[in-house]
């Protein structure tokens, strides 16, 4: 069992080069695991690793060991992870070029066409890199909300079993998806989160940097995202220019996606 | 009257495995090398390399201690 909690440390670390400089940021994390500092190292790199894919070295920074009330150790970790932060990117015959990331937040319209053709836009004109992290909601988180003892249904608590084919669902579209954004072009990386959109993308918004905010959503009626408003919520909090693809013909657009 | 001189050395260890291995790795090291009897290595840094999101080298930085001969 681990945990990981990020600490960003939004101070870049500049450094020279010969004729491009580059920039990197510093990202602090800690990380525990219950069997030692090397599995909680591990765990922590894996973790940033999710939306990071330049990390080289991660520095460790405190050592210490946490005993719970119930007896149980946990071994911790803080450490210092660096990555690019500047747009610039080596080719290999020598030359850099520009990058520009987006932070893709997807659920059910993963596969849909209309977020895919925006993604195609976005590769024809600049060279990309896409995290796409998808929000789902587990069975059994939904199934205390409703039950009816007039009608004499309950709400059977969903298990385990349930959870993970939620899980491996989302896991199967998430590659999917991350596959069809290879196949136009773009760099693509992705991730499953238990917790609702605004959350997941300041999650990865906290272990990375982007440029700009895809927020992909099922036609107002039937998206139980927009009650929320994310796209709103996104651009307070981050300062980034979120776009917000929704989905109009549900039936043509979403027939690259699985029906939930 | 000289009194006790110490050198100190600093060497890094590592190991796909641990950094217990790390350590012990340095110290296996300078004990070959400096034939010295070398008794307390402190940690001084650990750190991991990366490669994608996995580790693949656990790496510490150890600092040794050995008293030095003083004539007189």
């Amino acid at each position: 069992m681990s945990a990981v909690a990020p600490a960003v440390d939004r101070a870049p670390i500049a450094s020279g080069s010969t004729d491009a400089s580059s920039v990197y940021r510093v990202v602090r994390a800690t990380a525990e695991h219950e069997e030692g500092w090397e599995q909680a190292m591990a765990a922590g790199v894996a973790e940033l690793a999710k939306s990071i894919t330049d990390l080289r070295v991660a520095r460790v920074l405190e050592t210490s060991l946490v005993t719970y009330d119930d007896g149980r150790r946990g071994y911790r970790i803080t450490f210092a992870a660096s990555y690019r932060m500047d747009r610039a990117r080596s080719l290999p015959s020598g030359a850099t070029s520009t990058v520009r990331r987006y932070l893709v937040v997807a659920s059910q319209t993963a596969g849909g066409r209309a977020l895919h053709e925006e993604i195609e836009r976005l590769v024809a004109k600049h060279r990309c890199e896409f995290h796409l992290v998808m929000p789902v909601q587990l069975p059994s988180n939904e199934a205390s909300v409703w039950s009816d003892p007039m009608s004499g249904y309950a709400a059977v608590p969903a298990g385990d079993d349930i959870d993970r084919q939620t899980l491996a669902d989302a896991e199967r579209r998430l590659s999917a998806a991350l596959e069809r954004i290879r196949a136009a072009g773009g760099v693509a990386t992705g991730e499953v989160a238990t917790v609702d959109p605004v959350k997941a993308a300041l999650t990865v918004l906290d272990r990375g940097s982007f440029d700009e905010i895809i927020l992909s959503t099922l036609p107002r009626a039937l998206s139980r995202w927009l009650k929320l408003d994310p796209a709103t919520r996104l651009r307070h909090r981050t300062n980034l220019p979120v776009l917000h693809v929704e989905h109009q013909d549900v039936g043509d657009d979403l027939a690259g996606c699985d029906a939930r | 009257m000289a009194g006790s001189v110490y050198s100190v050395v600093e060497l890094i260890g590592s190991s796909p495995t641990s950094w217990e291995q790390a350590a012990a790795n340095a110290v296996d090291e300078a004990q070959r090398s400096m034939g010295e009897d070398l008794r307390i290595a402190q940690i001084v840094e650990q750190d991991v390399l990366i490669e994608g999101s996995e580790v693949v080298v656990y790496r510490a930085k150890v600092r040794l201690s050995y008293k030095r001969a003083v004539a007189g």
